[in-house]
């Protein structure tokens, strides 16, 4: 009888064991499987952090070329200025004026022209920047100096340009 | 995209330069070709001064372009972001 007891105890022993250690099994796999599960989550947020890093990036980069970009157009618009302040201070057009008068009025007639063409162009008017000079600016009068940007009249020594009908 | 304001269509200026020495010349043929003698006078300096003014003018219109520019190329879809 005893050893039906001893047996009965060693089924339940067993038994004790292969259950707990089909549970362990069990649960190990169902960790293993969120664990893969939340890796490959983290895998996904990996590549979209690394991915708006990169936009951040080109981003960042596209800006800073567009603002260096930016500074070098704002500067070039100082040139024309810049430029005609020069001109005036080095020339004395009060005593070109009464030396040759003719000759200052093609001289600023020719630059005011090409003044206004210039600027027509620089707002897209493509045919107005390219029309033809007006009938009281003779062919060499003197259209601006070779700069585009010096000013209202260009430093030409040629005479008289303004036609008077 | 907003598009640009219309271009400006300038009209030619004529200038004339007097001095004591071709008044009499110049009072002759201005008559002649308009009539009447009848004009706005500037006076070097002033001259000078419009010539400055136009020239800030063209200035500010040139940057504000510029930053126009800028700004549509900021906001242009980035190219590289597509492709990736």
């Amino acid at each position: 009888m005893s050893r039906v007891y001893i047996l009965l105890i060693v089924f339940g022993l067993l038994g004790g064991v292969g259950f707990g250690a089909y549970k362990y099994y069990t649960d190990t796999q169902q960790r293993i499987q969120t664990l893969a599960e939340n890796n490959a989550k983290l895998e996904v947020a990996l590549e979209t952090s690394e991915s708006s890093i990169n936009a951040l990036q080109a981003q960042a980069q596209q800006t800073a070329k567009l603002t260096n970009e930016l500074q070098v157009k704002l500067q070039k618009a100082e040139a024309y200025g810049d430029n005609l302040r020069n001109r005036l201070r080095q020339l004395d057009l009060l005593a070109d004026a009464i030396a040759d008068p003719k000759n200052l009025e093609g001289r600023m007639n020719g630059a005011t022209a090409k003044l206004w063409r210039e600027i027509m162009g620089e707002t897209g008017n493509t045919s107005g920047s390219s029309s033809n000079l007006p009938n009281w600016l003779q062919p060499n009068a003197g259209t601006g100096s070779e700069s585009s940007n010096t000013g209202t009249e260009d430093s030409s020594t040629s005479g008289s340009q303004t036609q008077t009908n | 995209m907003v598009a640009r304001p219309k271009p400006i269509d300038l009209a030619d200026t004529r200038v004339y330069v007097v001095s004591k020495n071709n008044l009499e010349e110049f009072i002759a043929e201005f008559t002649d070709e308009n009539g009447e003698l009848a004009f706005v006078a500037l006076s070097i300096g002033d001259y000078e001064n419009l010539a400055l003014n136009v020239a800030e003018l063209r200035r500010y219109i040139n940057q504000q372009t510029d930053i126009i520019v800028y700004y549509e190329e900021s906001m242009k879809p980035d190219e590289t972001a597509k492709t990736d």
